[in-house]
């Protein structure tokens, strides 16, 4: 490039630069413990401002005092010390969304941490936001698939909902929110062809992790990866190693991400995982700001904390753009205690629960789902018409089985329809377990739960469910496409399809051993 | 010691607008540990209140203006400082406040908008 054209650039460049004499207003670090500095000065700064402190680490304010500002470190920072300055930018706490994130993981405050370059354009969205008023919302009416037969015949997920994935450690809360992300490519590439049944809009993951360990998260991106579901996602972590300031943003970064594209009309499924420990973050953080504290030493407002981050999960209305971000909550329990402070707290913020037990994973039930305390609230109203046609049996005699079971433990005599449906209700719980990482599409879930519920399957053997299963979807494929096309729109099964259906699973009964 | 009683032994700790030596050991003489510490530190604060420090790229040019900060910032004690790095203009410093004029805060900013249009593109 010659001169006269660098030259010629930097003039036109130069021409929309504004430079006013710059006022800033400055403190005096005072005291610094446990990634909290406290600061003198700072008369100007606002409440949740970014600061900048002398060696180029950022800080966010979360307490105002008379003569003192509470400052948390969102670096690491070995260089700070008594006595050095800290401005203010007068800016709140943005993190910036662009496409070019698909794909990418980064912490909450944007920094990548997959090795590839920052993206630094796109557009700032704040960390803190109201959640979008009454006039701007529409009532969950899109299902959002997530590939589980449990929880797409019996708690139905729609757009926009939020669904609390509860249960005690090593139950397979991620793997059931992996899953619901994995479950996505299915329906994005059907969007991308314009074949999508129902014309489901494509929907981009966000997943959150709060807290975790950094294998996990690294086993997280690679199962991703893996699945080619990495390529709409986009991962937020804050790891056990990052400081508890980055912890207590991670879920505001994500949903903050999850705002842009919804602003642009899509879908968003976010998943947090997990807010139990969002909220020891910011139990610590309050602790050491020496704000009050409360029950189990959590500061009074956790509640608010939980809540403002899931009210901005929101069906939009067309007016509005027609987006819409899907929340799925992760909560930690301790001996599968739902009733302690923080699980409770989220279970009346979000609009139903997957309650996994520890007692049904270790009895061979996966997912372990129990049916029983698992609910939702919305997603029914979501549901297509032809899983809401075959569902509608499964739960209740599912909830006879259960009934039956207690009564059976005395092994009093039964009668022969109590057997039967004890027997039923033994294939139906088993036909319910899904290995992980293999969500289904909806076709096969119907398939699976139409036969069992039909009485397909009670000549065989609850042990041998699982194989005639797969062996049935593999049949009904290769002999009926057009049969898993029609089931595939979502449209209530005519009587046409009840007899196809019949006649191929009579034709396949023949054949399986 | 409540943190008002501390801040009406500050205001007493001053004759004319002038921190008084004599008040100040005495007053520090009866103070506990504790109580001393805070006495310190809203002194401390009171004094950069009273105090409006100024860095020019040269000293000389404050003789000239001299009439122009006493009227800005009234009953404050002045100090000049030089700072050659700020190339022309000045930094003016009152309590918690800085006002950069600085050429150099000028470039600097041109070279951040500048490198944030790189960004950008």
């Amino acid at each position: 490039m010659k001169s006269e054209e660098i030259i010629k650039k930097l003039e036109k460049k130069l021409s929309g630069f504004e430079s006013n004499p710059k006022q800033q207003n400055i403190g005096v670090v005072e005291k610094i413990t446990d990634n909290i500095v406290v600061a003198s000065g700072l008369s100007k700064a606002l409440m949740g401002e970014e600061v900048l402190f002398d060696d180029g680490t950022p800080g966010l304010i979360l307490n105002l005092d008379e003569d003192s500002v509470s400052i948390v470190l969102l670096g690491k920072s070995t260089k700070l010390t008594e006595g050095d300055t800290v401005k203010t930018t007068g800016k709140i706490l943005t993190v910036m969304a662009h496409e070019d994130l698909l794909g990418r993981v980064i912490n909450p405050v944007g920094v990548p941490l997959d090795g590839k370059p920052a993206v630094k354009k796109g557009k700032a969205m704040p960390l803190e936001k109201i959640a979008a008023g009454v006039i701007a919302r529409q009532p969950v009416d899109t299902p959002l698939k997530t590939g589980i037969k449990a929880i797409d015949s019996l708690f139905p997920i729609g757009r926009g909902q939020r669904e609390l994935i509860i249960g005690d450690r090593g139950l397979g809360k991620t793997a059931i929110a992996i899953d619901s992300i994995i479950n996505q490519k299915t329906n994005n590439d059907q969007a991308k062809k314009g074949i999508s049944a129902g014309k489901l809009k494509k929907v981009i993951c966000i997943y959150v992790a709060i807290g975790q360990k950094q294998s996990t998260v690294a086993q997280v991106v690679e199962k991703l990866k893996e699945t080619g579901a990495l390529d709409y996602t986009i991962i937020v972590a804050a790891s056990a190693a990052d400081q508890v300031s980055l912890q207590y943003l991670a879920p505001y970064a994500g949903v903050a991400i999850a705002e842009y594209f919804m602003e642009k009309g899509e879908d968003v499924l976010i998943v947090y995982d997990d807010l139990t420990k969002h909220a020891w973050a910011y139990r610590q953080i309050s602790l050491v700001l020496k704000r009050p504290a409360g029950r189990e030493a959590y500061p009074g407002d956790v509640f608010y904390l939980h809540s403002r981050l899931l009210e901005r999960a929101v069906r939009l209305n067309k007016e509005f753009g027609g987006g819409s971000i899907t929340a799925l909550p992760v909560i930690e329990t301790q001996a599968d205690d739902i009733s302690a402070y923080i699980p409770t707290n989220v279970i009346s913020i979000t609009d139903g629960q997957i309650f996994l037990k520890s007692d049904l994973f270790n009895s061979g039930i996966r997912p372990a789902i129990d049916v029983g305390l698992s609910v939702s609230r919305v997603g029914g109203a979501a549901q297509t018409g032809a899983m809401k046609a075959v569902s509608g049996r499964i739960k209740l005699e599912l909830a006879q089985y259960k009934e039956l079971a207690v009564f059976a433990q005395f092994g009093s005599e039964l009668d022969a329809a109590t057997l039967a449906q004890l027997e039923r209700g033994k294939r139906l719980t088993e036909v319910l377990k899904q290995p992980q990482y293999q969500p289904l599409p909806e076709a096969f879930e119907i398939l699976s739960i139409w036969a069992i519920t039909n009485g397909y399957a009670d000549d065989v053997e609850p042990s041998d469910i699982l194989k005639f299963e797969k062996e049935y979807h593999a049949y009904v494929k290769t002999h009926d496409k057009k049969l898993i096309e029609t089931l595939s729109n979502g449209q209530k099964p005519t009587e046409d399809v009840t007899k196809a259906l019949k006649k191929i699973t009579e034709a396949f009964k023949k054949t399986f051993s | 010691m409540t943190r008002k009683q501390i801040l009406q032994l500050v205001c007493a700790s001053y004759t004319k607008e002038k921190l008084d030596d004599k008040k100040v050991t005495k007053i520090a003489s009866l103070l506990k540990r504790k109580d001393l510490k805070s006495y310190v530190r809203a002194l401390k604060l009171q004094e950069k209140k009273s105090t409006v420090n100024i860095a020019l790229p040269q000293a000389a040019v404050y003789n000239s203006s001299k009439r122009i900060f006493f009227d800005l910032f009234p009953g404050k004690s002045i100090t000049v400082s030089e700072d050659k790095l700020l190339l022309l203009g000045g930094k003016i410093i009152a309590d918690d406040m800085v006002y950069d004029f600085s050429l150099k805060n000028r470039l600097e900013d041109f070279l951040m908008d500048l490198e944030n249009q790189y960004d950008e593109e």
